[in-house]
């Protein structure tokens, strides 16, 4: 039950981190689930799969309305890249958003564990 | 320890990453920015929503504004009060068209370098040695602020800001995502900026230093024969400007001196353009008694480079005193060409010579230069070019009393060009807009400077005419033969003593004056037609220039114009995409007279001429014999000249006009220049025609296979567009294009990267009727649904009904997409 509500407060964090601030917020959406976990390897792996997981979800969702899907073809012409592969890009953006949250979340757990070490 | 570094390296490498990925990577945008879905390159710019009813507030406002968006993006603009119309349609164009006004604005401003990088730099001191800014901020500076035509455009700058306010880094359209920049903020001057970048498309043409060139190298009499000052044209656009005896008296006196004068023969222009093919249009206009239907019909179709987005913004636009309807220039309000409920309207480029060169002796160190035998000080300014990821660039403009002062081969020339001069440009659309009749209408155009266009009008009452307005200089041909020297007192213009001699009479500025301008209203032949070719006949008194755009497709336009019938809407959008070429009707014939005795043809050559004799002259893409003549052509022009006009370097000079190659062929086919000079034998223009032709068979054969049925024009002959920024996968995949130079539906060269912008036929009915289609859409945003939503109707000839709406209620709500209400 404990752990529930640290994934959902995490993706919550996490979430409002990106809305509000893009790959910085990512990163300090990352610092407070590490804070919360108590444990940089945990707030890496939490947080850099739900920042990745967020980007991505995001992308989709774009994908899927309006103009997004032209934009993300053509976006994908500029890097050479057709058709399908065009979604490589949205890896790519879920790759950064993974790499934001995750060393976010480890710096945060490692910050708990020194200050509850002091302690 | 341990437990310090178990914090510190984890926040040095986050606070790494972090500015890493926020910071460009050589040309690529930041990473953190451009990749983020809510802010990066999925979230769309900010432009209309499409959802059906949106309300804002405009504090410049001073009453509502009701904007209507039909199907197509074409917004109908109802406003309380008339002053507030260019406020909105800022509004609206810097909504679809930010950055293409951006782009325009920092190409004058010398200032792309500084958001593109250095490959812009040739170009902003370009655009700055050569006068371009300092002549648009002088031309604004000089405006009357208190006249309603420049309140108009600080409304309209107003319009422009509150929609770059609004907006926020994720709102940016796709290209400041990718350059990594803000947009900057609009000012009034701004569009006196895209008014010279229009010029410097239109008008800046000047022979002179290619002609310099030409004459270190070759015989005057070969320049005299290969050269000739255009002086009959077969299709002049005023067959009968000396008709009228008012217009011939005043010239009577002028004529003897002034031809004298113009035939002082030296010449050429900074484009070594004789050959090219020029940026030019087409417009044409049937008054009433020609007319099926009793109403005068114009049509115009102005051919420009193609490139997402267009140059045109299409807009109607209504309130108390005023209704109007047609295309505007992003980057300026007004209606360039279009219509309102009396009158309307359309331009071609007049191609006269307005850019002179004079050689001028500088005194770097003492920054001095010889005019007119005086010894004058230049006005110097030292500039830096900021350029982004390096140092800026320095850079010295130097102006002089004649113009900017620049170096062309090693050599300094002061420059004379019409489009430095302070007009009264930024008004006369403005007044044009609200024109009610033909004396209205010139009354605008008294104030045109430049670039000098073919002005076509019609209107209610079924009238017709074409006035081509702009500054004429009072010159010599020798200052478009060659170029002047500063020194010399006779021949500067303005203000020269010469051009109130050649008048006879004070000639402002030097300067034609504007009534002596060629023009014509309700013509006997019942129809007005321009298609830059020279426009006046032989004995108009005035030298413009030494070379037209060919008259091929003036003369087509007469041919279909004057034929005995009655001319309909219908007929006006046929003859916009008509393919024929007079051209190819005159030269089909003299190949096949070269084949007429050779009795040993290849199967190849013998289907090739069958088929050019089936031909009837159209440039279809389904058919096979324009691919062969098209292919001939190229190869024929380039056998017969590059062999002459290219130095032992490599270097090419300007090739004859194409007028002259025709007539060579046409009358002397035993002309020396059909001789070809690198081999033993003197050949003819029959012998070189079925040497070039059969030579143009085994390339075609070489790319397109031995069956000529798989050689059809469309595989052959595509249109090209890219995006303004030449962005790949921005633009059009090639498609297959008909025409070719010489057509009405002009598509230049084998691959097509220019031609008609937009397509406008209107009829002067009650109520008013229009067709209309753009080359693209009305959206600047790749992506965006009306970016190129036009482009399958515009390919296949097709129009869009024009919606001249003079109330909101009179739109369906079918036709409409969405609503826009701006407050104040």
């Amino acid at each position: 039950m404990r752990n529930l509500t640290q994934y959902l407060l995490a993706i919550v964090l996490i979430s409002i981190g990106g809305i509000l601030l893009g790959a910085v917020g990512l990163a300090l959406g990352g610092v407070a689930t590490g804070l919360l976990v108590n444990s940089g390897k945990r707030g890496f792996l939490l947080s850099s799969i739900i920042a990745a997981l967020f980007w991505l979800v995001a992308a989709i969702i774009k994908t899927t309305s309006g103009q997004s899907p032209q934009l993300l073809t053509l976006a994908g012409s500029l890097a050479n890249l057709s058709g399908a592969q065009a979604w490589l890009l949205v890896i790519v953006s879920s790759v950064i958003a993974f790499l934001a949250g995750g060393l976010g979340g480890w710096l945060g757990g490692n910050l708990r564990q020194m200050s509850s070490n002091r302690a | 320890m341990r437990k310090v570094l178990q914090v510190f390296l984890p926040a040095i490498l986050l606070t790494g990453y972090l500015i890493l990925i926020h910071r460009p990577l050589g040309s690529l945008p930041p990473f953190a920015k451009f990749f983020d879905p809510l802010r990066g390159f999925l979230q769309p710019a900010a432009g209309f929503s499409h959802a059906s009813s949106v309300e804002m507030t405009m504090p410049a406002l001073k009453g509502s504004v009701k904007i209507l968006l039909d199907r197509r993006g074409v917004p109908h603009v109802f406003a309380e009060r008339v002053e507030d119309l260019p406020a909105a349609v800022g509004y609206l164009h810097a909504c679809e068209r930010l950055f293409q006004m951006e782009l325009i604005v920092r190409s004058i401003k010398g200032r792309l370098a500084e958001v593109v990088g250095a490959r812009a730099l040739p170009s902003d001191q370009f655009f700055l040695e050569n006068g371009f800014r300092d002549a648009a901020d002088r031309a604004m500076q000089a405006a009357d602020r208190s006249h309603p035509a420049y309140r108009a455009l600080e409304n309209y700058t107003a319009g422009v800001n509150a929609f770059i306010d609004q907006l926020s880094p994720a709102d940016y359209p796709l290209e400041f995502k990718l350059l990594n920049f803000t947009p900057s903020r609009w000012e009034p001057q701004n569009s006196s900026y895209l008014l010279k970048y229009m010029a410097r498309q239109l008008a800046w043409y000047g022979s002179e230093l290619a002609f310099d060139r030409l004459r270190a190298n070759f015989s005057a009499e070969i320049l005299q024969e290969l050269f000739p000052v255009e002086t009959t044209c077969p299709a002049p656009i005023y067959p009968g400007l000396f008709s009228s005896s008012s217009f011939r008296s005043s010239f009577e006196d002028l004529h003897g001196l002034c031809l004298k004068a113009s035939l002082q023969t030296k010449t050429f222009d900074d484009r070594d353009a004789a050959d090219a093919p020029l940026i030019g249009s087409n417009n044409w206009a049937v008054g009433a008694a020609k007319s099926a239907s009793g109403h005068s019909i114009l049509a115009n179709d102005p051919h420009l480079s193609h490139a997402f987005p267009n140059y045109w913004y299409e807009v109607d636009l209504h309130a108390p005193g005023l209704d109007v309807y047609g295309m505007t220039l992003p980057g300026s309000p007004d209606v360039v060409i279009g219509f309102n409920k009396n009158i309307a309207w359309g331009a071609t480029n007049c191609g006269w010579d307005v850019l002179d060169y004079y050689r001028i002796d500088v005194d770097s160190v003492k920054q001095t230069a010889v005019i007119e035998g005086q010894t004058e000080p230049l006005q110097i300014s030292a500039e830096k070019i900021p350029v982004k990821d390096r140092a800026p660039e320095a850079i010295k403009i130097r102006w002089s009393r004649i113009g900017p002062v620049v170096k062309r081969d090693g050599v300094d020339y002061a420059m004379r060009w019409t489009g430095h001069l302070s007009g009264g440009e930024w008004r006369v659309f403005y007044d044009m807009n609200r024109a009610k009749n033909f004396s209205d209408f010139t009354a605008a155009l008294k104030n045109y400077g430049a670039p000098a266009q073919n002005f076509v009008y019609i209107d209610r009452t079924g009238n017709v005419g074409m006035y081509s307005a702009g500054w004429m200089p009072v010159k010599t041909a020798a200052l478009s033969l060659a170029h002047g020297e500063a020194s010399d007192p006779a021949q500067a213009w303005p203000g020269s003593p010469r051009a109130d001699q050649i008048l006879q009479t004070p000639s402002p500025n030097g300067f034609v004056p504007f009534e002596k301008l060629p023009h014509a209203f309700n013509p006997p032949e019942g129809f007005v037609e321009s298609a830059n070719q020279k426009p006046t006949p032989d004995h108009y008194p005035i030298f413009y220039n030494w070379n037209f755009e060919a008259p091929y497709r003036g003369m087509r336009i007469r041919e279909l114009l004057s034929a005995d019938r009655k001319i309909s809407i219908d007929d006006m959008k046929a003859a916009q995409l008509d393919a024929h070429s007079v051209v190819a009707r005159i030269l089909t014939p003299l190949i096949l007279q070269a084949f007429a005795n050779d009795g040993q043809a290849s199967a190849t050559l013998a289907t090739a001429l069958d088929s050019l004799r089936a031909w009837d002259y159209d440039f279809r893409v389904s058919r096979v014999a324009p691919t062969i003549y098209h292919n001939f052509c190229e190869r024929f022009k380039q056998e017969i000249w590059a062999k002459r006009f290219q130095s032992a370097s490599g270097a090419t000079y300007m090739y004859p006009p194409r007028r002259v190659l025709l007539a060579l062929a046409q009358n002397q086919p035993d002309s020396k220049w059909f001789d070809d000079p690198q081999t033993a034998e003197k050949e003819n223009l029959s012998a070189r025609l079925r040497h070039i032709f059969s030579a143009s068979l085994d390339s075609l054969q070489r790319e397109f296979g031995p069956d000529l049925r798989q050689w059809q024009y469309g595989r052959y002959h595509q249109l090209h567009a890219s995006h303004l920024l030449q962005l790949p996968g921005f633009g059009l995949a090639p498609q297959p294009r008909d025409g070719e130079d010489f057509t009405l539906n002009v598509a230049g060269g084998r691959k097509v990267t220019h031609g008609p912008s937009m397509r406008l036929v209107v009829e002067m009915s009650e109520p008013i009727r229009g067709y209309i289609v753009n080359f693209g859409g009305q959206s600047g945003h790749p992506g965006a649904p009306h970016y190129q939503d036009q482009i399958d109707e515009w390919l296949a000839g097709k129009y869009f009904p024009i919606r001249f709406a003079s109330r909101p209620e009179d739109l369906a709500k079918e036709e409409i997409e969405e609503t826009v209400t701006l407050k104040p």
